[in-house]
C-alpha cells in the first residue's frame, strides 16, 4: 500500500504541494490530475525519492521512501527519459541492473516484453532511430521491466496510435490485475475514467477534489439529459434549472443544475411528439475537471 | 549502494570505451603518434634536396688560397643556426662553366670566387641561383676575413710565438661571490626550463579534457531526463562520485594508451637511428647523466616527486568536482560551455604564470599564486624546478586543495542534488544558494 500523509513541499518560499493525502491499495489505479504546474511532477518526484518533502510522510508497504524502496517503483515520465544513443537492449541492461536485476533476468524479461509490444526486431537498434511511438513503447517497457509494485504513469499514451493505445491499456490492466499499485496521470479524461476507481485533482498544489470516481460523479449535482425529438433549444433554455443546451447532430444535450430539475425537462418533453430518446446521464469527468479547476483558478 | 556505484562506474567506462569514436580515435592515434615521432625519417624516406649538402665551388683566381681558406672555414666556429649542410670543393671548371651549370639546373650550389686586387688584398664574389642562407654568408665572410688577416700577419715580421699569442683566446675567470652558488644546480635549472612545456602542456590538455567530458556526461543524462530514472535508483552523491571516477579513470586509460603509442614510436625511432631514444633526438645522455650524478637532484626528485604527483591528482579531482557542480546547474551543453569559462580562465592563469615564471624570478605575486588551488598544479611544480619555492609551498598547496575538495563535497553535492533536477534558468543562483544552506 502506498500512503501519502499530510505531505507538503516548499521550494524556498514557493508552496508546490500543500497537505496532500491519499492512499493506493494493491491492484488499484489512482488518477492524479491537474493542469501543468499543479504539483503532479513534484508529487511523483517525492514518491520516487528524487525530492525530499518539507513535511508529512510517504510510505510504500509500510516503509518510508528511500533507496531500499525505490527499486520497487517504476516511473514512466511525461517526457522521454531514455539515453537515445544506446540500443534498446543496452538501455534495458542499464536501467534494469540499476534497479537491482541480474543481467540474465533483464535479458529474459526484455525478450518477453518486446514480444508483448511487437517490437522484437528493435532490440539491437539505437533508440534515437525509432519512431516516437516505438520510443514510447521502449520507455514503457523500461518502467515495468523490473516488475514494480508501484507504477507511476505520467501521460503514458503520448505519441501512440489508437491500436497501440489499446495495447497499452491491456498491459496496464494486466499489471493492475496482478496486484500492482498504479498512479495514472493524463490530460485525457476519457482515459482516466476508463482506468481509475479513485482520483485526486490538484490545483496550485492544493487538493480540490478527491475520492472514488463513482462517488464523485454521483455527488456531483449537475446532470446531463440527452434528447432526440422535436424540441426547440429556446424552449429548453426557458425551463427552470436548465444551465445550457448544446446540439450535437440530432441530439440535444441539456445540462441541469441538479437532479430535481430533470422532472421539469421531462414534463416539457411529454408535450412533444416524436421523442426518440430521453436519457439522464452523470456528467463526464472532463466537465467536473474543467469546473473544479476553473473555480479554483478564479479564486 | 556501493555495488550501484561500481555498476555506474563500470557501465560509464564501458559506454565510453565501447564506442566507434573511441576505437577510431585510437586507431588514428596509434598510427599518428609513431609517425609524428619519426616524421624526420619519413620525410627523408621519400627523398628530396635536403639529402644533398650544398656544394661551394671555390674558384681560386690566386691559385694559392684554397687550402688556407678551407682550413679556416672548417675551424670557424659559429652558432649553429644555419640549416645548410655545406661541402667545399676546389673548382676544376671555370667560373663561367659553373655559373651556366647552376643556372641550367637551378641548383642550390654556390660559387665562391676568391680574387686579389691590385694591392694584393683579398676580395670575393658569391654566386648563387637563389639568395643564400644569411648564417652561411656570415661564416664565409668570417673565414675570408681571418684569411685576409693571416696573410697580412704572415707578410709582416711577427714571429710564430707572437702570432700564437695574438690568436690565443682571452681567458675570462668568472668569480661568483654567492657562496651558495652551485654550477651543476644552475645547469639542472636550465635543463628544467626545457622540461616545463613537456610537463604543463599535457596537464593543461588533460584538465580541459576532463572538464569537458564531465560536462557532456552530466548534461546528456540531464537533458534526456534519464537522470530522473537514475537518481530514483541511486543517490545524487553516488551518481556524482561515479561521474568523477568514470571520467578520471577514462582519462587515465586514454593517457596510458597514448604513452604506449609513444613508446612504440620511440622504439621504432631508436631502431631506425641505431641509437638510444634520447640520442636519436640529439640529446647528450652522458652529459645529463654526469649532471645528475654530480648533484643532489636524484634525492630531491625522490622527495618532491610524490608530493607533486599528489598535487596534480588533487587538482584534477578539484577541477572534476567543480566541473560536475557547474554542469548540474546548466540545462544544455551550450549553457555549460558558457559556465565553464571561469574554469578555463583559472587554467589559463596557471598556464601563463608558469610560462612567465622564468622572466620574473622570485616574484612575490607569482609565489603567492603558486599555492592557490586550481593554479598551483601548473605553477608550483615549475617554480619548484626553478628553485623559487620549496617543498613547504607544495605542502601548503596540497593542504589548501584538500580543504577546497572537502568544501566541494560538503556544499557542492547539495548544489548538485538540486541542480540535476532543475530545468529552468529562472532564479537559478537563488535556488543554488538556498541548496547550499540545506543539509544533505
Amino acid at each position: 500500500m502506498l500512503k501519502v500523509e499530510n505531505v507538503t513541499k516548499y521550494y524556498g518560499d514557493f508552496l508546490a504541494v500543500k497537505n496532500l493525502n491519499f492512499s493506493i491499495n494493491e491492484g488499484e489505479i489512482f488518477g492524479l490530475l491537474g493542469i501543468n504546474g499543479a504539483g503532479k511532477t513534484t508529487t511523483f518526484r517525492m514518491i520516487t525519492g528524487l525530492l525530499d518533502k518539507t513535511n508529512g510522510e510517504i510510505t510504500l508497504n509500510g516503509k518510508p521512501i528511500d533507496y531500499t524502496v525505490t527499486d520497487k517503483i517504476g516511473f514512466l515520465t511525461e517526457e522521454r527519459s531514455l539515453l537515445t544513443k544506446l540500443t534498446v537492449k543496452e538501455q534495458a541492461l542499464f536501467y534494469g541492473q540499476l534497479k537491482g536485476m541480474t543481467k540474465k533476468k533483464v535479458e529474459s524479461e526484455l525478450d518477453k516484453l518486446l514480444k508483448r509490444f511487437h517490437i522484437t526486431e528493435y532490440k539491437d537498434r539505437k533508440i534515437k532511430e525509432l519512431s516516437k511511438g516505438n520510443q514510447q513503447k521502449v520507455q514503457f517497457i523500461m518502467s515495468i521491466l523490473h516488475d514494480p509494485s508501484l507504477l507511476i504513469l505520467d501521460e503514458p499514451f503520448s505519441g501512440l496510435d489508437p491500436i497501440n493505445i489499446e495495447l497499452f491499456k491491456q498491459v496496464i490492466l494486466e499489471y493492475k490485475n496482478n496486484g500492482s499499485m498504479i498512479i495514472f496521470s493524463s490530460h485525457r479524461m476519457d482515459h482516466v475514467e476508463y482506468f481509475c476507481e479513485k482520483l485526486l485533482i490538484l490545483v496550485k498544489g492544493e487538493t480540490v477534489l478527491e475520492g472514488k470516481l463513482k462517488d464523485i460523479k454521483h455527488d456531483y449535482k449537475k446532470k446531463n439529459i440527452k434528447i432526440i425529438g422535436d424540441v426547440k433549444k429556446e424552449e429548453l433554455l426557458k425551463i427552470n434549472g436548465v444551465l445550457k443546451v448544446e446540439k450535437s447532430g440530432q441530439e440535444y444535450i441539456v445540462s441541469v443544475k441538479e437532479k430535481n430539475y430533470v422532472k421539469d425537462v421531462f414534463d416539457y418533453i411529454k408535450t412533444k411528439k416524436n421523442v426518440e430518446k430521453f436519457v439522464v446521464e452523470e456528467p463526464t469527468l472532463n466537465e467536473i475537471f474543467i469546473e473544479k479547476v476553473g473555480e479554483s483558478y478564479e479564486k | 549502494m556501493k555495488n550501484k556505484l561500481m555498476f555506474l562506474i563500470g557501465e560509464g567506462l564501458k559506454r565510453k570505451i565501447n564506442t566507434k569514436t573511441f576505437k577510431i580515435v585510437n586507431i588514428i592515434l596509434i598510427l599518428a603518434i609513431p609517425i609524428l615521432i619519426n616524421i624526420d625519417s619519413i620525410i627523408k624516406m621519400f627523398g628530396g634536396d635536403f639529402e644533398e649538402s650544398t656544394k661551394i665551388y671555390i674558384v681560386d683566381d690566386t691559385n694559392s688560397l684554397y687550402e688556407s681558406f678551407a682550413n679556416i672555414y672548417e675551424e670557424t666556429e659559429t652558432i649553429s643556426l644555419s640549416q645548410t649542410e655545406v661541402k667545399l670543393i676546389k673548382a676544376e671548371k671555370t667560373r663561367e662553366e659553373l655559373e651556366n651549370e647552376i643556372k641550367d639546373e637551378e641548383s642550390k650550389n654556390i660559387i665562391l670566387n676568391i680574387q686579389t686586387d691590385t694591392e694584393n688584398i683579398i676580395n670575393a664574389e658569391l654566386i648563387s641561383y637563389e639568395d643564400i642562407d644569411q648564417f652561411l654568408k656570415q661564416k664565409i665572410s668570417s673565414a675570408l676575413n681571418t684569411l685576409r688577416m693571416n696573410i697580412a700577419i704572415q707578410e709582416s715580421s711577427i714571429s710564430i710565438e707572437e702570432l700564437e699569442n695574438i690568436y690565443k683566446s682571452v681567458e675570462i675567470n668568472n668569480v661568483i661571490l654567492n657562496t651558495e652558488y652551485d654550477e651543476t644546480a644552475e645547469n639542472i635549472k636550465t635543463f628544467g626550463y626545457a622540461l616545463i612545456p613537456i610537463f604543463i602542456v599535457p596537464f593543461f590538455i588533460i584538465t580541459i579534457f576532463v572538464i569537458q567530458m564531465i560536462g557532456a556526461e552530466i548534461n546528456e543524462e540531464k537533458t534526456s531526463k534519464s537522470m530522473e530514472i537514475i537518481i530514483s535508483s541511486v543517490s545524487p552523491n553516488t551518481h556524482f562520485i561515479s561521474k568523477m571516477v568514470t571520467v578520471n579513470v577514462f582519462v587515465i586509460i586514454q593517457s596510458l594508451l597514448i604513452l604506449i603509442y609513444s613508446a612504440i614510436g620511440l622504439f621504432i625511432r631508436s631502431k631506425v637511428h641505431g641509437a638510444g631514444i634520447l640520442e636519436s633526438f640529439g640529446i647528450n645522455v652522458g652529459q645529463i647523466g654526469e649532471m645528475i650524478s654530480g648533484s643532489n637532484l636524484l634525492q630531491e626528485v625522490i622527495v618532491s616527486l610524490p608530493l607533486v604527483v599528489i598535487l596534480l591528482i588533487l587538482s584534477i579531482v578539484a577541477y572534476s568536482l567543480l566541473a560536475g557542480i557547474l554542469a548540474s546547474m546548466t540545462t544544455s551543453i551550450e549553457d555549460y560551455q558558457q559556465l565553464q569559462t571561469p574554469l578555463m580562465i583559472l587554467i589559463m592563469v596557471g598556464y601563463y604564470l608558469a610560462l612567465m615564471a622564468s622572466s620574473f624570478e622570485n616574484s612575490t605575486f607569482i609565489t603567492i599564486f603558486s599555492v592557490v588551488p586550481f593554479i598551483s598544479a601548473l605553477l608550483a611544480p615549475v617554480l619548484l624546478i626553478m628553485g623559487q619555492i620549496g617543498l613547504i609551498e607544495i605542502i601548503i598547496s596540497i593542504v589548501l586543495l584538500i580543504i577546497v575538495i572537502a568544501l566541494f563535497f560538503r556544499y557542492g553535492t547539495r548544489i548538485y542534488k538540486v541542480g540535476i533536477l532543475n530545468y529552468s534558468t529562472s532564479k537559478l543562483w537563488t535556488k543554488l544558494f538556498k541548496a547550499i544552506k540545506e543539509k544533505n
